[in-house]
């Protein structure tokens, strides 16, 4: 989960912490990735798909977007997926490094 | 003459990781081994961010500082400058891998695929067990070259003859070419274009070279590299501790430098009191273990006598060499209680203590162990190692009545060397800089080192220097703790203190029309 260092700062979170993800609909985990480059209001994951045919990837405990928002074909052209911005919430896995 | 090189052009590169696949696929690496890969920098804080990709991998360096230290002489450099690695000759010793500063070697051991468990078909196809548990880099694709060379062909120039990275470059930012050929490619890049290499301070002549900016006339700002000591998302530019010798090649330091300095004590000792040739045994027992240690970690254990191949060169050869004299001269001079024998075994195990002191200084790609320092203060912790243990041996056996005083003055000398040599190595950081990482071990009082220790074991064996009436105790605490401490730092040394270079960007490319900026070199510091 790629975001801002100092919007990480804010909310006391740290590179590499895990932590949970949640929107409307669904939630997903990962790692905390620190990038100045990145929009303070904003969080990336490149994650999708849940990644369910390959098991390393699946071991590499990434955020999966399918998990927040269910893909639409309607809004899914040739380059990917434009329904993959949904509004969500954060909050740091306690415990878990 | 030829000279290959790679020109990589920072303003064009777009960190798409193309040549990362195409290298992949090209030479079938392992899972989590990349011998080219792209890494992603950024400087600047929001909105005012920077990002640029540098592809990175084998340099080939003109002075290579993986060739010489080879003790097998397996890694070569060839008359075009490519540096080659013979898979049937490395017995996997990975001192290459701690030795190169741009982290382009890897050892694998076992077959592994991309998906797990099975291998899929073109991996199952292109599997070469002779490459397992032996050193392997990037080879500037060497057979394509060859090959393509063999039909009239020109590397860099037609792509069938030109390393696969470059071939697939999308953007035109790679390009190879011959150096020595004034009119080739790669020639008129370098004499146009501004241009830096990493780690240039170190001295290996790399030979990828980084564009970063306009035409060369413009004058060119020759700042030294930024240390950013916390670097933010960095992680993976910044220096880590190596993996490739874990406990069992700091065994082969512990042990040998405990024996080996034991021997030569037990010697020293023998000219003012009977010689303990009881500790003789345990010197050469403890250099034994310390090397069967190594050799557990060696990737082809069974081709170990190709350690013999390079002592022309390599401190390691140079290691093993005398260690024959060491058990040979020693095992008769235990048989038959021979002085002339027993120094002759000294001085061919003080010869070992040196050379593995210098196998350290030699490793250029850690920088707490390449530090000129690190030659006294691991021959000076062997001998005060030694010393300490043959002060517990005096005192087990009742021969502290005759030698204890002797021995614990030796030790207070010792372990105050061994002390002010710590320091003057300490404190050489403080103008090479280290990975931050560095400085937190090495003063942690569980890397042996700090000063509280060293004055309260230096008070001890004072104690028991000038007190005769206390002198059992007092020794054999003394002497233990030298041991201990000793052995704590060398194994923090060789296991947690061992950051690896890490990478720099000398130059912010310039992007459009604009001009270039400062550089970064992420997670070191001047400590």
């Amino acid at each position: 989960v790629m975001m801002n260092p100092a919007a990480a700062a804010k909310l006391g979170l740290c590179e590499g912490e895990r932590v949970e993800v949640y929107s409307p609909t669904g939630t997903t985990t990962g790692a905390v990735i620190l990038r100045h480059g990145i929009r303070p209001d904003t969080l990336l994951m490149i994650g999708q798909f849940d990644h369910w045919k390959t098991p390393f990837a699946k071991d590499l405990k990434t955020p999966s977007m399918n998990g927040l928002t269910p893909m639409s074909l309607e809004l899914t052209d040739a380059t990917g997926s434009g329904a993959d911005l949904v509004r969500v919430a954060i909050r740091r896995l306690e415990g878990k490094r | 003459m030829t000279t290959y090189a790679i020109v990589a052009d920072l303003n064009r590169c777009v960190g798409c990781q193309t040549c990362t696949s195409a290298c992949k696929h090209a030479n079938n690496t392992a899972p989590g081994i990349q011998w080219r890969k792209v890494l992603d920098f950024e400087t600047g804080e929001f909105p005012q961010v920077n990002r640029a990709f540098m592809p990175v991998g084998c340099m080939h360096c003109d002075t290579p500082s993986c060739l010489d230290i080879c003790p097998s002489t397996a890694t070569q450099k060839r008359e075009d400058g490519i540096v080659t690695i013979d898979y049937d000759k490395c017995i996997g010793c990975a001192y290459c891998a701690v030795s190169c500063p741009y982290q382009a070697r890897f050892r694998v051991d076992s077959p592994s695929s991309a998906y797990g468990g099975k291998a899929m078909r073109h991996e199952a196809m292109r599997e070469d067990p002779g490459r397992l548990g032996v050193s392997q880099k990037c080879t500037l694709c060497v057979d394509r070259i060859d090959e393509g060379r063999a039909q009239g062909l020109v590397p860099g120039v037609d792509m069938a003859a030109t390393p696969a990275c470059v071939a697939s470059c999308i953007s035109g930012a790679l390009q190879m070419g011959d150096l020595d050929d004034p009119d080739s490619n790669v020639s008129t890049l370098l004499r146009e274009k501004r241009h830096f290499r990493m780690h240039e301070e170190l001295g290996n002549g790399p030979n990828i070279f980084y564009l970063y900016d306009g035409k060369i006339e413009d004058v060119a700002p020759t700042e030294t590299v930024p240390m950013v000591s916390e670097p933010v998302g960095l992680a993976a530019v910044s220096p880590r501790v190596q993996t490739n010798w874990d406990w069992r090649a700091a065994a082969n330091f512990v042990f040998g430098g405990t024996g080996t300095g034991l021997f030569a004590m037990t010697m020293l000792a023998g000219q003012f009191a009977p010689v303990m040739w009881l500790a003789t045994l345990l010197a050469m027992i403890l250099v034994a273990v310390g090397l069967f240690c190594v050799w557990l970690e060696i990737g082809r254990p069974w081709r170990f006598l190709n350690v013999f191949l390079n002592a022309r060169t390599s401190w390691m050869s140079r290691e093993a060499f005398a260690a024959l004299p060491f058990f040979g001269f020693g095992g008769l001079a235990w048989l038959t209680g021979s002085m002339g024998l027993g120094i002759m075994a000294a001085l061919s195990g003080l010869v070992f203590l040196y050379c593995q002191a210098r196998i350290l200084r030699a490793a250029k790609g850690i920088p707490a162990w390449r530090q000129p320092g690190i030659v006294p203060l691991i021959v000076a912790s062997g001998l005060t190692e030694g010393a300490g243990i043959l002060a517990v041996l005096a005192v087990l056996t009742g021969a502290v009545e005759v030698a204890g005083q002797g021995l614990a003055a030796a030790l207070v000398v010792l372990l105050a060397a061994r002390w002010a040599f710590w320091t003057r190595y300490r404190f050489g950081f403080r103008q090479t800089g280290a990975p931050t990482g560095v400085a937190a071990v090495l003063d942690d009082p569980h890397s042996g080192m700090a000063l509280v220790i060293h004055a309260a074991l230096i008070a001890l064996a004072v104690v028991a220097a000038i007190t005769p009436f206390a002198q059992h105790t007092t020794l054999a605490v003394a002497g233990l703790g030298a041991v201990v401490a000793g052995w704590l730092f060398k194994f923090a040394l060789i296991t947690k203190a061992s950051f690896t270079q890490g990478y720099a960007l000398n130059r912010m490319p310039a992007r459009g029309g604009g001009v270039s900026r400062p550089g970064i070199k992420p997670g070191w510091s001047k400590t």
